[in-house]
């Protein structure tokens, strides 16, 4: 008889496939067996396998000390008849029996997905969307300076930025090495830091755009929705490498899922933004003369539309 | 509880809080002090502490003073003192408590919330009362303010009349002496005895303002003598305040505007004499832009609630210009600023609705006949107790030059809608550039 043997982790994943032929396999943690299972509390000898009088295929406790227990935790006695594809706990480890002639699922399509994630694992991208990112965050703060340019203040909030990022990698690194032995440090960084840049991108277009179609809901509305996709984006990306999980429609539900309390302190803050204000919200798009191309409309004409305001004042009543 | 209003901050801003400590020291001439005491033992029983009481608690909310002015027991006293039961009057009830601390109810006869006063009549009781000067002072004559500051006992306090305040749109008598919190409503007299005005503001350091004289028998000939029907109260304020922002704001439309040299713009200036403008560089030497403004405003507010005032009026023009910035860095900088705009009253939720706001580019022609656009906003908000009365705030930010900019913004407060329409037009046609 021919017969596979996969050893798992506590979690149920394979971490080793082997295949031993014979009229009687044995298994145990002597170096004489022909499954050897490094575990401690696996017997010297602690099971065989053989064909019974039917041709059945049985396991037999070899009078070990912590036995054979089915997947339920339920103790086996006696020979115990396996078909292929049972899986059974010899102390600690963890074993599944199968035949060579064991059905496996047809091979998925790796995916655009992969392609992608393959992409931001190489060095040059990693380098490439991180000094990019520092590129833009230097860019934003010298925009943004009307005083004497300080690099001091700018490379703290570079460190900031950069250091938070990495912090966030790492967790999820953390949870790739726990669920699938697989961190991609570098490639959860340069998720993030196409986050960054994403967000710089998306601000910058919504102010030109704003400045010309002065429409705070077209603008705002827009970047809101524009940086919740760019969001939920970046956190599918992150759980399909940290879980390797292949079935496209796990992971994005899951990041779905994890996107809703993203959407949820969206809707919170606009329906918050309804709360009594002193301070009037108004479209605050300004950008330099180079980036407009709307002209204006004379003042007469402005004064005339200007007139809704007085009784959107009142409806809200 | 004393209406402080725009001159106190102003005057708070320049001389600091030390100064009300120092000016207490200096009060007390011997002649006065004679004339003082033979006074207030001869008027004591015509004034009263008023006390506005909250009904639940049964504690007092506001505590001011008044005086009787007629044998039917007409007692006046400032509007802001009794302003929570006019807006609450199932909450809260009147009481006045005379001299010999008999306590009485009292009932609302009626209010100006333009000039802060109001009347209350207390029943079956006076016999004696005050009477009105026949004119004011002269500028130096000594004048008596009686209150009860603090809810502190009894207080007179000898001042000298100073004539009425300049630049004061409703006409307030600038009193050189001290008037504190809880003296609110109290009587002024004259060494006669005849009341000058009443107790209103104070700004610290010897100078207060008293209602004048004229204005509180113009209210007294036409106040209601019957007990003021709370349900149509409201109506009653807003008829004055739109009777009001009328007139101020009006005169303003219909006045020709002086505009001045402004940066590369001309912008009106002082428009009328109770509008005063003030000015201000940034001198930060580390900013790498120019950048100084104007700003008119109206000193005097109308008091409504403790967090509501309404009646300002200010005018507000910033000049940025820049030779280091780049035109990026130039327009994040006027975004910044233009994001940042407030109304220049306090109102609260109870109050009024939340502003609705539009934005568009307006262009027009400098006096070259250069086409300049402005980045413009509108925004206004209604008063939710005096429908057809708004606050309005207009934003303009000039955006054709790469280093250069002028701010234009405006507040009107409590204005009707044809009012704020016509200033707004009338205020976008005087910012001009050159």
């Amino acid at each position: 008889m021919e017969l596979i043997f996969e050893l798992s982790n506590r979690a149920g994943h394979a971490l080793e496939l082997r295949r031993a032929t014979g009229d009687r396999i044995t298994i145990g943690r002597g170096y004489d067996n022909d499954i050897i299972l490094q575990d401690e509390t696996v017997d010297a000898q602690h099971a065989v396998i053989e064909q019974d009088a039917d041709g059945q295929l049985v396991l037999i406790d070899l009078d070990s000390r912590n036995g054979i227990f089915d997947i339920d935790h339920q103790r086996q006695s006696g020979p115990i008849p396996i078909s292929s594809g049972s899986e059974y706990l010899l102390g600690h480890a963890r074993l599944r029996i199968l035949d060579p002639a064991h059905p496996v699922p047809p091979a998925l399509r790796m995916g655009e997905m992969y392609e992608f994630t393959r992409l931001l694992d190489r060095v040059t991208t990693v380098v490439g969307v991180t000094v990019l990112a520092v590129l833009m965050i230097w860019l934003e703060a010298w925009l943004n300076t009307f005083a004497q340019f300080r690099w001091q203040e700018v490379l703290q909030s570079t460190f900031s930025v950069i250091g938070t990022a990495f912090g966030i990698a790492m967790v999820w690194a953390l949870i790739g090495k726990v669920v699938r032995h697989e961190t991609h440090l570098r490639t959860h960084f340069a998720v993030l830091m196409v986050l960054v840049c994403g967000y710089y991108v998306i601000s910058f277009v919504s102010t030109v755009v704003g400045v010309n179609t002065l429409s705070s809901v077209l603008t705002g509305g827009t970047a809101a929705l524009l940086l919740f996709v760019l969001v939920t984006g970046a956190l599918a990306t992150s759980l399909y490498l940290a879980t390797r999980q292949p079935h496209r429609r796990r992971w994005t539900l899951a990041a779905g899922i994890a996107a809703i309390p993203i959407l949820g302190s969206l809707v919170l803050s606009s329906i918050g933004n309804q709360d009594f204000s002193e301070a009037p919200s108004y479209n605050t798009d300004i950008a330099a003369p180079v980036l407009r191309v709307a002209s204006g409309i004379p003042g007469d004409e402005f004064v005339d539309e200007a007139q809704e305001v007085f009784s959107a004042a009142a409806i809200e009543e | 509880m004393i209406d402080v209003g725009r001159y106190g901050r102003m005057v708070e801003r320049l001389l600091g809080h030390f100064a009300l400590l120092m000016g207490m020291a200096l009060v007390g001439l011997t002649a006065h002090a004679q004339d003082a005491r033979e006074l207030f033992s001869q008027y004591r029983d015509d004034i009263y502490q008023i006390r506005v009481i909250e009904l639940s608690s049964g504690a007092q909310s506001a505590l001011g003073s008044g005086f009787i002015v007629s044998d039917d027991g007409i007692i006046v006293t400032n509007f802001h003192v009794v302003s929570d039961f006019v807006h609450h009057p199932l909450s809260y009830r009147l009481q006045v408590v005379a001299f010999d601390k008999s306590q009485h109810d009292a009932v609302l006869l009626d209010v100006d919330v333009i000039h802060d006063l109001a009347v209350l009549r207390v029943a079956g009781r006076p016999l004696e009362h005050l009477t009105l000067a026949p004119e004011l002072p002269e500028q130096g004559d000594a004048i008596y303010s009686i209150g009860n500051p603090h809810d502190l006992g009894w207080t007179v306090i000898p001042g000298i009349y100073n004539g009425l305040a300049a630049h004061s749109f409703y006409e307030r008598i600038h009193f050189s002496g001290s008037v504190n919190p809880g003296m609110s409503g109290g009587p002024v007299l004259n060494s006669t005895g005849q009341v000058v005005g009443v107790n209103v503001a104070t700004a610290g350091n010897q100078v207060s303002f008293l209602v004048p004289l004229q204005h509180l028998r113009g209210f007294l000939d036409q106040a209601a003598r019957q007990p003021l029907d709370l349900a149509v109260a409201q109506d009653h304020i807003r008829e004055q305040l739109f009777l009001n922002q009328q007139h101020l704001v009006g005169d303003l439309i219909a006045i020709p505007w002086p505009q001045t040299e402004f940066g590369q713009a001309l912008v009106p200036g002082e428009i009328a004499p109770y509008i005063r403008c003030w000015g201000r560089t940034n001198q930060n030497p580390d900013i790498r832009y120019n950048h100084f403004i104007s700003e008119c405003s109206l000193d005097d507010n109308i008091f409504l609630s403790g967090g509501f005032q309404t009646g300002a009026i200010v005018l507000h023009f910033g000049w940025f210009e820049s030779e280091e910035l780049n035109s990026f860095q130039f327009y994040n900088l006027l975004k910044r600023r233009m994001s940042r705009v407030r109304p220049d009253n306090n109102a609260d939720e109870e109050d009024v609705t939340n502003f609705a706001c539009h934005d568009d580019l307006v262009q027009s022609q400098s006096r070259e006949g250069r086409e300049i656009v402005t980045k413009s906003t509108f925004c206004s908000r209604q008063y939710k107790r005096y429908p057809g009365l708004y606050d309005v705030i207009y934003l303009g930010g000039t955006l054709q030059d790469d280093k250069q900019a002028l701010l234009s913004h405006f507040t009107l407060s409590g204005v009707s809608q044809e009012l704020a329409t016509a200033f707004l037009k009338k205020f976008m046609e005087n910012v001009q550039w050159n």
